[in-house]
Formats: C-alpha cells, sequence, structure tokens
C-alpha cells in the first residue's frame, strides 16, 4: 500500500476550481502498486513507439517517484516525472530525473500543459498512480490525460485504493469507519472507489482497460484494531463475513486496484449509480430444455398462460441445442398467445453441464424473483400467485410451495406425441422447509421455490457447475442460510418422473450421485452456516429426542441384560428341581419307600412329591436336594445306585 | 386385472354412422365454439379467448372458421354490452364471437343445447370459458375427423390430468369432458344434443359420450391436445371438490345409472347416500327420489349394458386413483 501524504499544493486557475494534489512518498516493490503498475507497462509495450528515437514515460503527481528507476531500467523510455509541488520537482531534477510543475487544473489546461512537457517527443506511457481518489467527482483531468495519450498512442496506468476490502467492510458492517492520515481511507481523499465506479470512471474520461493488476493484502493498513473480532482470522464472524464476501464478487483482499487503459471515445453513461427505477415482473420463470421432448414445453408453457398472476417473464434456457430442437423450441415459442410470446424469450446456452443454463438464466433473469421450472414440470393454476403472496409477507426471503410427484410417459395418440401420467399424485415432499432436515437431503423439488434475485445479483451465490448432479440443493442450502425460507403449505407444482426414456435420475450412475452428494456435504462445512431464526428449538428438540433414544436404548438393553440374568437364574432352578425329580424317581428311591412309611404314620413326616417344590426357589431346591441325599433311605439304598 | 372394453353401438344406425365416412374431408371446414358463463371474470374471458385466437390462427383461417357463442347463464351479465365489443373488435381477425345473456340458470347442458341451435357450423367445440387452449389444440382436435369412425374428440386438461383409461394408440376411450371436446354438428343433432332434462350440471358430457359410442362412433382422447383448466389439489395430492361439485356430481350419477339401466347401482347408492356424513349426498338421494315419484326419471337405455361403463364409482376404467 503506498502511503499519501496528505500535505498537498494547490493551484488555482481561472474560475475552475484548484485541485488537491495529494504527493506521493511511497517506495518501489515488485509486488506492491509501482511493481504492479511497471509489469502492466512492461506488458503492454509498443514495438512501434519504443523503437523512434526520445520516448518518454510522464508520470503524473509523481511525488518521490519511485517508479522512476526501474521503469527506467526496465522501459528505456524516459521517465519524467511531473508533479504540482515544487519540493517534489525539484527533488526530482537533483536524482537527475527530468522534472515539472504541472498542476492537475482541468481537461484542456492538463493537456496543453503535457504537450509543452513533451514537446517534439513520444509518449509511450502514462501514469497515474494514486491520484484519481485525491479529485472530485468532477475532475476532467482524466478526460485531458486520455486526450494526450490518443495523440501518441499511449497507454495509462492507473490505479486507486479499494474502498471495498474486507477490513474497511467488515468493520462498517459493525459500525466503524476509520479515516486515516494515508492510506485506504485517507483523509485526503476526495472520492472513494470500488472497481465498478473506478473502470466507470475510467471509462467516462475516455480510458478503456485492457489489463489489471490489482495489489492483494489479507491485511490492508485498516486493519485494527487487532482484537476486532470481525478481522481476526479465527473468529466465526470473520469466517462467515468473508465466505459472503468472496462469493459477492472479487476484491475482498484487494487493495489497490491497478488497470492499464488504452485511450478511446468517452462514453455517456451516467457517473453515479442510480437506483433501478425501471419495472421488473413479479417472477423471472428460468425453464431449461433440451429441445427433446417439446411436448412437455408445450405443456409447461401452456400451463404458465394459465396462471392466476401473470405478472412474470419467461426464459427459456436451451441448452447445447441442435439445429433442429432450436427450431422446435422457437416454434414452440412462436406459437404462443401475443401476450405470452412477448415476455418469453429463448436464451441459447452452448456450454457447461446441468447447472450452466440455471447461472444463465438467473444472470438474465429481470425479476425480483426467480423461479425454476424445467420443462417437463407442470405449474398449478396458483403456482405464481402462492410465491407472490409468500414475498409480500416475508419480503427477501426464498419462497418455497409444496411440488407433487406425479409419473408420466410419452404416447403416441393417432400419430401424435403426447405425455400420459401414469400414477397417482404423490405428495412426498414435507409441507414445510426445514432448515436442519435439509442439512441431510433435498426434500424440495426445485420447481417448489423461488429465489430472491439478491442471491444472485448481489450475494454473487450462484449455481456450483463443478456439480453434475443436485446442483439446485447446494444452491439452496447456500441461499437459505443467508436469506431463509418462507413455507406455504399448498401443492403448486407437479414435479414429473419419467417411468421410461431418459432423465437426470438414469444420465448419471450412482457413483456420480454419491460424489455429489459427498462434496455438498463438504461444502457445507466449509463456513459457518447462519441457521434460521427458531433453530435452536429445532436443535433442541433433536438433542432431546436423541437423549430420549439414547436413554430408551440403554433401558431396553438394561432390561434384555436383567432379562439375561433372570433366565439364568431360572435355568438353575429348573436344574435343580430336575435334581429333585431325578432323586425322586430312582430306582433307588422308591425302593427305599417302605423304609419312611413308619414315619409317615407317627406323623414325622409326609409323602414327598416333585410337584411340591415347583415354585420353590433354587435355594431351597438345593436345601432339598441335600436333604434328601442325607436321609436314611437314601444312604440306606447307596449299594443300588452303584455301577 | 382386466378392464372394461369401451364397446361401441352394434345397432344398424351404428353401423350406418360408422360407415359414412369421415366427417372432415374437404380442405375447410367451420367450428363453433361455445361456453356457458357463470359469473366469470372480465380478464378470465379475455385470456381464454387471447388462447383461442391464437390457435384459430395456427389452425388457418382458410382451413377453420372459428366462430364463438357466448350463453350467460349468470343472474348478473358477466360481459357488459362495451366489453362484449370490445373482445369482438379485440379477437375480430381470428374470432367471430357473440354473447347472450340467458337471464337464467339453465345449467351446462341447456345452455349449450341452446347455443347450438341454430348453428351451421360443422363442428362443435364446447369449452370452460376460464380453459386456456394450447396453440396447436383446435388443429388436433379436429385433425382426428378425417379418420373414420370418429364421433368426438377430447383435449387432455392440465395441470390434473383425468386418470380415465384411453388407448394409447387410437385414444378411444369411454367418455369426453365437454370443458374441451370437438363433434361434429350434424351428429351432435342426431342424438338429440345433450340430455337437459336428466343432468343439470354434471355427467351430461359422459351421457353425450355414451350416446356417441351408442351411435356407433368412437370417443378420442387426443392427449397432444392439451388444455389448463384451473384444478387443484389439497396437500396428500388429493383432489377436493367444492360442495357445489360433490352434489351436482351426485345428483347425476344417480342420474346416469337411471338411464344406463343400472338400477342394482341406483339403489345401492341411494343407501349409501343416506348413510353417508356429509350432508349433500343425502339431499341428492332426496332429489333423485322426489323426481321419481315425479315420474321425471330418464327412460333406461342401453340395457344390454353395452355402452355405458360403471367401473369403481367411475365411467371409464381409471389407470390411478386420483
Amino acid at each position: 500500500m503506498r502511503p499519501i501524504d496528505t500535505s498537498s499544493d494547490t493551484v488555482e486557475t481561472g474560475s475552475v476550481a484548484p485541485v488537491e494534489i495529494p504527493r506521493a512518498v511511497g517506495r518501489f516493490s515488485h509486488d506492491n502498486v509501482y511493481g504492479n503498475a511497471l509489469t502492466l507497462l512492461e506488458a503492454h509495450r509498443s514495438a512501434i513507439v519504443d523503437d523512434a528515437r526520445d520516448v518518454i514515460h510522464l508520470d503524473l503527481s509523481c511525488g518521490d517517484a519511485p517508479l522512476a528507476v526501474p521503469l527506467t531500467a526496465s522501459l528505456r523510455r524516459t521517465y519524467v516525472g511531473t508533479d504540482g509541488s515544487p519540493d517534489a520537482v525539484a527533488a526530482l531534477t537533483a536524482r537527475g530525473f527530468e522534472g515539472h510543475h504541472v498542476d492537475l487544473v482541468d481537461r484542456e489546461q492538463i493537456a496543453a500543459d503535457l504537450r509543452a512537457v513533451i514537446g517534439d517527443r513520444r509518449v509511450a506511457s502514462i501514469s497515474l498512480i494514486d491520484v484519481l481518489q485525491g479529485m472530485p467527482p468532477t475532475q476532467t483531468v482524466l478526460a485531458g490525460v486520455r486526450d494526450v495519450a490518443l495523440e501518441h498512442g499511449a497507454v495509462v496506468v492507473v490505479s486507486v485504493p479499494n474502498v471495498t476490502h474486507a477490513d474497511v467492510g467488515f468493520k462498517l458492517a459493525i459500525g466503524r469507519w476509520d479515516v486515516t492520515p494515508t492510506g485506504v481511507l485517507s483523509a485526503s481523499a476526495l472520492q472513494h472507489y470500488d472497481a465498478s465506479s473506478f473502470e466507470r470512471a475510467l471509462r467516462l474520461a475516455g480510458l478503456h482497460p485492457t489489463a489489471s493488476r490489482d495489489v492483494d493484502r489479507e491485511r490492508s493498513d485498516q486493519h485494527f484494531p487487532e482484537d476486532h473480532s470481525a478481522l481476526q482470522r479465527g473468529t466465526s464472524l470473520h469466517g462467515l463475513l468473508l465466505a459472503l464476501r468472496e462469493e459477492a464478487g472479487p476484491g475482498a483482499q484487494t487493495t489497490q486496484f491497478v488497470r492499464v487503459c488504452v485511450p478511446g471515445p468517452l462514453t455517456d453513461e451516467a457517473q453515479f449509480v442510480e437506483p433501478f427505477d425501471g419495472v421488473r415482473p413479479f417472477l423471472s420463470i428460468v425453464m431449461r430444455t433440451q429441445g427433446t421432448r417439446l411436448q412437455c414445453l408445450v405443456e409447461a408453457l401452456t400451463c404458465l398462460a394459465g396462471q392466476s398472476n401473470t405478472d412474470f417473464e419467461v426464459l427459456v434456457l436451451g441448452h447445447r441445442l441442435t439445429v433442429e430442437a432450436q427450431l422446435g423450441v422457437e416454434r414452440v415459442i412462436a406459437d404462443l398467445p401475443t401476450w405470452m410470446r412477448e415476455r418469453t424469450r429463448l436464451v441459447r446456452v452452448e456450454h457447461g453441464r446441468r447447472a450452466a443454463p440455471l447461472n444463465v438464466g438467473f444472470a438474465e433473469a429481470r425479476g425480483h424473483y426467480i423461479a425454476i421450472l424445467d420443462d417437463d414440470d407442470i405449474p398449478i393454476g396458483h403456482w405464481v400467485e402462492t410465491f407472490a403472496s409468500l414475498a409480500e409477507r416475508h419480503p427477501g426471503q426464498m419462497l418455497r410451495a409444496v411440488s407433487a410427484r406425479q409419473d408420466i410417459v410419452e404416447c403416441t395418440v393417432l400419430d401424435r406425441v403426447g405425455i400420459r401420467s401414469t400414477g397417482s399424485i404423490e405428495d412426498i415432499y414435507p409441507a414445510t422447509f426445514d432448515f436442519v432436515d435439509h442439512l441431510r437431503q433435498n426434500f424440495t423439488p426445485n420447481t417448489a421455490i423461488a429465489f430472491p434475485r439478491g442471491i444472485y445479483h448481489d450475494m454473487g451465490i450462484h449455481f456450483d457447475e463443478s456439480l453434475t448432479t443436485t446442483e439446485d440443493w447446494d444452491f439452496i442450502m447456500r441461499a437459505a442460510s443467508v436469506v431463509g425460507v418462507a413455507s406455504a403449505p399448498t401443492i403448486t407444482s407437479l414435479y414429473h418422473w419419467w417411468v421410461q426414456g431418459a432423465s437426470s435420475r438414469t444420465d448419471h450412475d450412482n457413483g456420480e450421485w454419491d460424489r455429489n452428494f459427498q462434496a455438498i456435504l463438504r461444502k457445507f462445512d466449509e463456513n459457518p452456516v447462519l441457521m434460521p431464526v427458531g433453530s435452536t428449538v429445532r436443535i433442541r428438540a433433536l438433542l432431546r429426542e436423541r437423549d430420549e433414544a439414547v436413554w430408551s436404548i440403554g433401558h431396553e438393553q438394561g432390561l434384555a441384560r436383567l432379562s439375561a440374568e433372570a433366565f439364568g437364574r431360572e435355568r438353575e432352578r429348573v436344574a435343580m428341581l430336575f435334581e429333585v425329580q431325578s432323586i425322586l424317581d430312582s430306582r433307588s428311591w422308591r425302593f427305599s419307600a417302605p423304609l419312611r412309611v413308619p414315619a409317615r404314620l407317627v406323623g414325622r413326616g409326609r409323602r414327598i412329591k416333585a410337584s411340591t417344590y415347583a415354585y420353590a426357589s433354587t435355594e431351597q431346591l438345593a436345601e432339598v436336594v441335600r436333604n434328601l441325599r442325607a436321609s436314611r433311605s437314601w444312604r440306606a439304598t447307596k449299594p443300588l445306585r452303584r455301577r | 386385472m382386466s378392464r372394461p372394453a369401451v364397446r361401441l353401438g352394434s345397432s344398424a344406425e351404428a353401423r350406418a354412422w360408422r360407415e359414412r365416412g369421415p366427417f372432415l374431408t374437404t380442405g375447410s371446414t367451420s367450428l363453433q365454439v361455445q361456453s356457458v358463463l357463470y359469473l366469470n371474470s372480465f380478464a378470465a374471458i379475455d385470456r381464454s379467448l387471447a388462447s383461442l385466437a391464437r390457435s384459430a390462427e395456427l389452425a388457418g383461417p382458410d382451413r377453420v372458421s372459428v366462430s364463438v357463442r357466448y350463453g350467460d347463464c349468470s343472474p348478473i351479465r358477466c360481459l357488459e354490452p362495451d366489453q362484449v365489443d370490445v373482445l369482438v373488435e379485440r379477437y375480430a381477425r381470428d374470432l367471430q364471437i357473440s354473447y347472450e345473456w340467458f337471464g337464467d340458470n339453465l345449467g351446462s347442458a341447456r345452455g349449450h343445447n341452446r347455443l347450438a341451435a341454430g348453428s351451421a357450423a360443422d363442428f362443435l367445440l364446447t369449452l370452460n370459458p376460464d380453459v386456456v387452449i394450447a396453440p396447436r389444440t383446435l388443429e388436433l382436435l379436429l385433425e382426428p375427423f378425417r379418420r373414420s369412425a370418429v364421433g368426438m374428440t377430447e383435449a387432455k386438461q392440465l395441470p390434473i390430468e383425468h386418470p380415465k383409461e384411453y388407448d394409447r394408440t387410437t385414444g378411444s376411450t369411454s367418455w369426453a369432458a365437454t370443458a374441451c371436446a370437438v363433434f361434429p354438428r350434424a351428429l351432435f343433432e342426431s342424438v338429440d344434443g345433450f340430455d337437459a332434462e336428466s343432468f343439470f350440471m354434471y355427467c351430461d358430457d359422459v351421457d353425450f359420450s355414451w350416446k356417441v359410442r351408442r351411435a356407433g362412433l368412437m370417443v378420442v382422447h387426443q392427449p397432444a391436445a392439451v388444455v389448463f383448466h384451473d384444478k387443484r389439489v389439497g396437500l396428500g395430492g388429493v383432489w377436493e371438490p367444492t360442495e357445489a361439485e360433490r352434489y351436482y356430481s351426485a345428483e347425476a350419477a344417480l342420474m346416469l345409472f337411471q338411464k344406463w339401466s343400472r338400477p342394482d347401482l341406483v339403489e345401492r347408492t341411494l343407501v349409501d347416500f343416506d348413510n353417508a356424513p356429509d350432508a349433500v349426498y343425502q339431499r341428492a338421494a332426496a332429489e333423485f327420489r322426489r323426481r321419481r315419484d315425479a315420474a321425471t326419471l330418464p327412460t333406461p337405455v342401453d340395457d344390454e349394458h353395452e355402452i355405458g361403463i360403471f367401473e369403481q364409482g367411475n365411467y371409464a376404467a381409471h389407470r390411478y386413483v386420483l
């Protein structure tokens, strides 16, 4: 980052307001703004000009002239520096370089002054490093530089600081704007530029960028305070902001935009951004077709012609159409009633896979919302109306209704091809969008959802063209995380399922579906994810369910364990009962029965039966066995049991 | 599972109709589109006409001359005279539009009969007034009449396709819905048009289709010819009829059973309706009995059950449950 001295000279010329000229005090480095400017100049040499004698490079508002030595050495042009500060000019000439006092006043003055400096020499290149932001928006100096460049066929290198560097934006998002003496938010800056406004300013002056070599620094001079949570690389907040910023467009880490331009016509575009005041349709309908099933396209367009809300446009994305298919699609569109034809247009897409036409369609879409309707889908009469009603109640959110599935085949009746449904309408998708559920699988056919245009056009969230399937799920989730989803539990479309013939299901093998699935899951975990309001309730409920399931499993296992123990004890008891039974059934016990009769007669004993002990415990049965074996009759018959 | 055959009449008259050759043999023909209005909006009619005009234009005005007749059954006019003028002028290039306010709710059958009376067109097309017709539908519905034995053609309705069975090659089917159906005027007059005495709102088309088949001619469902007829389904993917739809279809079902010689179904259905939790069915049963007592029921036909198809409560075999 080139520091800019806020001390500046002013010049007054006639009635033209003086322009403050910041004075450069930077140093050359191969990868700073000077190094990048020189690299651009090296890449844009002109053989004709450079072969001429007395070829010069003009460095305007050169300050300490950091380019002078390396440029002279590299390009072998005569370095000529100009500055509004007599001190700077004196310092330059003291170093042995040519220097002139030139003020940046207006188009005519700068051109005249530069022509005087140039004389009869040839100008190969001109540089304005870190100058433009110090001039007011009404400046015409740049056009004067362009006039001189045009006269000589010279290229012009211009640089400005990038006010949209992440360090500036993240702090501003949290309510902080730190103007510093020099740097990206220099106190001397009269204008701040992003890439778009910078290039517009160049074009307005007739300087047309042909190449860029921006200066990228993760940490700019605005990277303070060090402990700011939005700036520290390890924080979730920084991760989220950076992910959003980088998705929205390049330049998050660019400190300086550096462009090399060729002089050309001045454009007459608006100098400043105006809010869009045109009329947008509510909905842009992006309809992919390969032109192979024209009857489906006819059906879908007929259903659109019957919508209760007709505030829409239709973009038919013809993907890799053959000539025959293109003619077919064009005929279907040409057949439409005038009011439908006027809002329907064919956009051909000759590249990419399934996601490519979606990106093209979204880019072309003019509507506040954008919906996808493939050519074999069927919107019911309130498809647009339901989206519009949701948008009214939940502006800016994604809009989700319900799509039901129906099986179809092609059939030919009396030589005409028609579509024939073969199954009931199957309401298989959830009635509302659940973000957490969608982290596992997509439950929302793309026909059931409409996206706010800002997702694509402002946030830069595009379909991932590296995915060959399920690109819609990935897009839905990235968008849902940012804007949330409003649901209407209403079936508003039919998602057709081809029973025969080719479809995305059959065009890709299981391995491919699985690879894409895993890739999407990985993407979910690459960056922090914003969850919709109410998600903590949902997560607590899931955790409670998990806890209950864990408890339930433990409880079941415990019961099973208890059962096993009880079963073991019972087996032991039954074994003991069998032992009693086997003693009582033994020959020796039966033969010794007379020995036990006297005791029963005097009331000292009773007849022993195994059934008496049916409900006895293991311990009680063990005691019975011991007593039986210790009995006089059992001992007396011992010889009978010998084998 | 075997499906009931879609048979055609076998009488001498029927054979004569079949052997007369195609209805459409010349290079040009005329078609009267007729719609019965009931509290329809100007916007809906206008949009329907826009699609119809485009379809007529594509069919070729030198090949098909298309007139449109509206009969308004509403208690208050759907179209004021100046609105009629707007539509007449807007679509003058492709359609000759006329409008009549009946001042009475005649029902669809009587309304269509009234509109057909006095027509000189070769073909009649019954069209629900809010239906949006696909660009090529008119020519696709007329095309089958270049073949012999075709007496009626029907467009496929979107977004909810009717599940009735049709032959995948010939399109032959049990009946055609008059939401968008075409038939020769001569045939219409020969079979005495719609039975307005028996049917007020529903099943007049089933009955008419069966009269066409009884006359020996095929009813053709042409899935390539599509129209949008705004029908919706509730969660679960089930069609949810309104109370009026439930009442009039129940009343019409009993009349259809009666007329097409199925007294067994009449009696069973009356019992079912009497015990139905929904009061509209009890009302329909009561109305039927009132007419029976008043001896105003239609005289049964097709006692051999050659034409009428009653399959699990439907008037055709169905491919799936809706």
